[in-house]
């Protein structure tokens, strides 16, 4: 358990630009980080250069203190759990995790007693016998992260790990996987392009973008006060205005870009009052997308296409269909205001 | 046509040719050990075992069948030592180059074999390149032999299997993936162990093929122990053809033939057996 910090990281690959531009970031011990970003951003990068996978061109990591740059990967005492989560198809489940305990020589009695400690903690006490390719997506992804904290490691590296699982699976598995994390008080990075993952299960954010972090604050932070557009239109849904509307500052100055996110946008029909709602739009329906919880009104208006988002059970939206006439709400108080970068 | 018939109509030019030119010839080898030949010389057209009897009452039989396996397997062991690091660096190199490494690695098949050996023979001979080096540095005072005996064929059928060999690792390689390497390092391993605990474990399919092919290949191999033998090494390819066209003995060719491959169809059903074992 230690604490992380990088500064002044940099990678370029080839000619391209780079994959990571002189980034820092400090994780607090027992903490755990969401790296956030679209594929490409260089968040990936980022976590192999901290797991000792690929060398930084510049830069240094630092774990609990030490300087840990020039260490090789397998003096780290990180653990990694991938992607695709490499599992040593010719051992069990029980010899995958206790694999790192083995290279630690440690004897027997106590390495077979930390496996089982490990496949408890994943709920897999009883397929420790099993090889990988006898067990599920879900339950080798279990067994790939009771290898990577079963070495007990001073940093945990989660990289996409949720993404090869199917939606549901996913929704179980990174709230185990944040029980876990929180249970053994390990400092944990996790990559992800997925902002529902990234706000689900982590103490912060970190939105990368082009090998750099746009912004880095806790899960409301990021989401409610974005303070790019980047971020905004990254993490969940937005409607970007470039008409002027009424804005907490007044009207949207030139050269400025209004966004507000479609859950914070009434629906007003046949001439509700916008009760404090200081903008409003009126237009026909273009589509009505129901997903069940939530159901999303796309409506043509003078500031462009806006959708709103309300609850499954809202009658607002009863009865709408495409070429309804409808009026947008929103108040000036949700309207985010960025400058257009040129 | 009926569908469960199309499959096999594709497959017929493929098991016409096979025939016409394998299973034939073979059957028609095979009629020839049964015929017996007399003193004379002459082929007498019989069904009759006497060739086979006189072969495995024959203790020169077993001499050759212990030095073709022992050749084999030199050959075979030296060409997978030496071609599992060129397999694996042309399997994960990403250089742009690669292709035309890989054409390198197997460019020893685009010479004919009488021509590889002429060539070993001079890098080998008395006066050749690797005695005139080894006495330039004052390492010996006279010329190790290393043609015309074992150690020349050796060395011979070691390079001229590893083309196939290194083919095989690479085709064997399927299963290596960097990220299982990877991961065994972040897991605490060195190097080296992780070579031993994941990337041999995980390439010994292609090993075991690799040396399969390799054996198989370098058993049945002719013109190298023929050539960098010079007449002292006898090996079974050696001495049926010795036997065709020396002692024009056909039935005797033909019958110790059919004995060669009965030894590599029981060598491939030793390969399957285990392959079989390590699938499980």
């Amino acid at each position: 358990m230690a604490e992380l910090a990088l500064a002044g990281l940099s990678k370029r690959y080839g000619e391209g630009p780079p994959a990571v531009d002189a980034l820092d970031l400090a994780v607090a011990e027992g903490e755990f980080l969401a790296l956030l970003g679209p594929s490409g951003c260089g968040k990936t990068t980022t976590l192999r250069i901290v797991a000792g996978l690929v060398p930084p061109d510049a830069g240094t990591v630092r774990l609990g203190g030490h300087d840990i740059t020039a260490l090789p990967v397998h003096r780290r005492d990180i653990g990694l759990v991938f992607q695709s989560y490499a599992l040593f198809p010719h051992m069990t489940a029980a010899g995958n995790v206790g694999f790192g305990l083995e290279m630690r020589g440690l004897p027997r009695a106590e390495r077979d007693r930390r496996v089982a400690e490990a496949l408890r903690l994943v709920r897999l006490e009883e397929l420790g016998h099993r090889r990988p390719r006898e067990l599920s997506g879900g339950q080798q992804q279990r067994v790939a992260l009771a290898r990577a904290i079963a070495i007990r490691p001073s940093l945990l590296l989660l990289d996409e790990c949720l993404s090869n699982l199917d939606a549901k699976l996913r929704e179980e598995m990174r709230g185990e996987i944040r029980d876990i994390q929180r249970a053994a008080g390990i400092t944990a990075v996790f990559v992800t392009h997925d902002q529902t993952e990234a706000l689900a299960i982590c103490d912060r954010v970190a939105v990368m973008r082009e090998g750099r972090i746009e912004q880095i604050g806790t899960p409301e932070e990021v989401y409610e006060r974005p303070e790019t557009p980047f971020v905004a239109g990254f993490l969940g849904r937005m409607n970007r205005i470039a008409a002027p509307v009424a804005t907490v500052r007044g009207r949207l100055p030139s050269g400025h870009v209004a966004m507000v996110r479609p859950h914070r946008v009434r629906i007003l029909r046949d001439g509700a009052d916008p009760r404090g709602a200081e903008n409003r739009a009126d237009g026909t329906v273009r589509r009505i997308t129901y997903i069940g919880d939530v159901v999303q009104v796309e409506v043509e208006t003078p500031l462009g296409r806006l959708a709103a988002e309300v609850s499954g059970a809202a009658p607002e939206w009863r009865g709408l269909g495409p070429g309804a006439p409808v009026g947008l709400a929103w108040a000036a108080a949700d309207t985010l205001v960025f400058p257009v970068r040129a | 046509m009926t569908p469960r018939l199309l499959p096999w109509l594709l497959l017929a030019p493929a098991l016409v040719a096979l025939s016409l030119v394998f299973v034939l010839p073979i059957a028609w080898l095979f009629r020839i050990s049964l015929n017996i030949s007399e003193g004379s010389g002459a082929m007498v057209e019989a069904v009759a075992l006497d060739s086979y009897a006189t072969l495995f009452a024959d203790d020169f039989t077993w001499a050759l069948t212990a030095n073709s396996f022992r050749l084999a397997a030199t050959a075979s062991t030296g060409a997978v030592l030496l071609g599992y690091p060129i397999a694996l660096f042309l399997f994960r190199t990403r250089s742009r180059f690669r292709p035309l490494l890989a054409i390198l690695a197997v460019a020893p098949l685009m010479v004919s074999g009488v021509a590889r050996v002429v060539g070993w023979l001079v890098v080998l001979g008395d006066q050749g390149l690797v005695n005139a080096a080894l006495i330039g540095l004052g390492l010996v005072e006279r010329p190790v032999p290393l043609i015309n005996n074992w150690d020349g064929v050796a060395i011979g059928l070691t390079e001229s299997v590893m083309p196939y060999v290194i083919l095989s690792l690479l085709a064997g390689f399927g299963r290596l993936d960097r990220s299982v390497e990877e991961a065994a390092a972040t897991l605490g391993a060195p190097p080296w162990r992780v070579f031993l605990r994941i990337t041999l474990p995980l390439s010994l399919p292609g090993v075991v093929l690799g040396w399969l092919i390799g054996f198989v290949l370098a058993m049945s191999a002719f013109v190298t122990p023929r050539l960098l033998g010079g007449g002292r090494v006898f090996v079974l390819a050696t001495e049926i053809y010795d036997l065709a066209l020396e002692s024009v003995d056909w039935p005797a060719a033909a019958a110790l033939a059919m004995y060669a491959l009965a030894l590599l169809l029981l060598v491939l059903a030793a390969y399957t057996a285990l392959t079989r074992r390590i699938a499980h």
